[in-house]
């Protein structure tokens, strides 16, 4: 595995606005031998199904994909709880979360909320959304 | 936002009073922000909150624990917007919409580090100053760094250090602090961790120990006069397993999945939970450490 130092400084090779706009990133450690053989995980099927049924969950509220919804229209749709709601302002004071992250938050939370076919976000879809945005800050 | 700058001569009504102490006081302060913070600075109304620019969750978390509670409480966090704890405190102050001085190397308009440009902005929304004794456009040397330090310990009456190694930048604040008779205090880490060296080492020493906000504010109020705030929120089961296994030593998500008997993606977010509440601090590498905030009850 490369060193932090290594990680960090092919980070810093791209820039904050771009890093901004990337949605998804995972830190993917060497799996342990015992949990290789462990029983396999759910089917690629069972995966796409929900998949589908999320995407039809956006079509049929907003007429398109969460993606691809306005900052305004976003807000409109976002339908969050209280809880979800301080957790997006958390985000903001102790993760350093940005103006234009906010609104890509949303959207995948938006997302993760339609995936457990829920109507609105909760704060464990912002938890899951800025979870995914973890990444180098320094 | 002020953005223009200004400069005090030694002499002058507005250069702070406690850079008298050093033996060579600057000849003057340039600056960015907010002149009157810096002019009418009292040294036991500010704390200086320094640490090594390699520290990762920890030493990062406790910083910005001690800025929070510091400024909170009415106190000026002063640092040097460095990587690692510098920034953290800073950062910590910030969050708790209080007032924050950074130090810098170079010239208050060069920004250094540069990674550091938000944090700076935000120093100087909020009312903050950035100062220096080099000139506009000076671009920091490697030997500006100790001389800056000197300017860190003189203006606070206590300097917390937070991690660091012997024969530091953090350790040339020390040593300055300790000439010019101000406080010093550290924050006690693990003896395996070569962070520690220093802060363990003061300890020793004999310098105040700092194990969380409240240490931080009896040194420097008097004991008891504020209660720090140290409970969180109550935590439901999968949290409470979760915050068990970092506190028991898993770093990494998958490491607390394992620990905590959790799926992955449950633990992910509930990771990110604890840390919106104020009892994890992340780093940059999906790394998690505990903060100092405590569970009610």
């Amino acid at each position: 595995m490369c060193s932090p130092a290594l990680v960090r400084r092919y980070r810093n090779r791209i820039s904050g606005a771009l890093a901004d706009r990337i949605d998804i990133s995972l830190l993917v450690e060497q799996p342990a031998a015992d949990s290789l053989s462990s029983e396999a995980g759910e089917s690629s099927a069972a995966v796409r199904a929900r998949v589908v049924a999320a995407r039809k969950l956006a079509l049929v509220r907003q007429g398109c994909m969460n993606a691809e919804l306005s900052p305004a229209a976003i807000r409109r749709q976002a339908r969050m709880t209280t809880a979800a709601k301080a957790a997006l302002v958390a985000g903001h004071t102790r993760m350093g979360l940005s103006g234009r992250g906010h609104d890509r938050v949303l959207r995948v939370a938006r997302t993760l909320a339609d995936l457990h076919g829920e109507p609105g976000i909760d704060e464990s879809h912002i938890a899951g959304a800025l979870a995914y945005r973890r990444r180098g800050g320094e | 936002m002020t953005t223009a700058g200004w400069r005090v001569d030694r002499g002058d009504q507005g250069y702070p009073a406690c850079l008298e102490y050093l033996d060579r006081p600057p000849a003057a302060l340039f600056g960015l922000g907010c002149c009157d913070l810096v002019g009418e600075l009292r040294e036991e109304r500010a704390v200086t909150i320094v640490g090594s620019r390699r520290s990762g969750g920890y030493g990062r978390g406790v910083a910005r624990d001690l800025g929070y509670a510091a400024a909170g409480a009415g106190l000026v966090v002063v640092s040097g917007m460095a990587l690692g704890c510098d920034s953290a405190a800073h950062e910590g102050a910030l969050d708790a919409r209080g007032r924050t001085i950074a130090v810098l190397g170079g010239g208050v308009d060069v920004v250094s580090p540069p990674s550091k440009t938000d944090l700076y902005r935000r120093i100087l929304a909020r009312d903050g100053a950035v100062i220096s004794e080099y000139p506009l456009g000076t671009v920091p040397e490697p030997h500006h760094f100790p001389a800056r330090n000197r300017i860190m310990a003189a203006l606070a009456k206590l300097t917390i250090v937070v991690e660091g190694r012997h024969r530091s930048g953090t350790q040339i604040t020390t040593k300055e602090a300790e000439r010019i008779g101000h406080d010093l205090g550290a924050v006690p880490g693990p003896v395996t961790s070569p962070l520690s060296e220093l802060p363990n080492e003061l300890i020793k020493a004999g310098a105040v120990m700092i194990r969380n906000s409240q240490d931080l504010l009896d040194e420097v109020l008097g004991v008891g006069v504020i209660a720090a705030d140290v409970f969180g929120p109550e935590l439901e089961p999968e949290l409470r397993l979760a915050l068990s296994a970092v506190e028991s030593g898993a770093a990494s998500a998958d490491a607390v999945a394992i620990q905590a008997d959790l799926d992955g993606s449950t633990t992910a977010v509930t990771l990110v939970r604890l840390e919106l509440m104020g009892y994890l601090a992340g780093d940059a590498l999906g790394r998690y450490a505990r903060t100092a905030l405590r569970e009610p009850g």
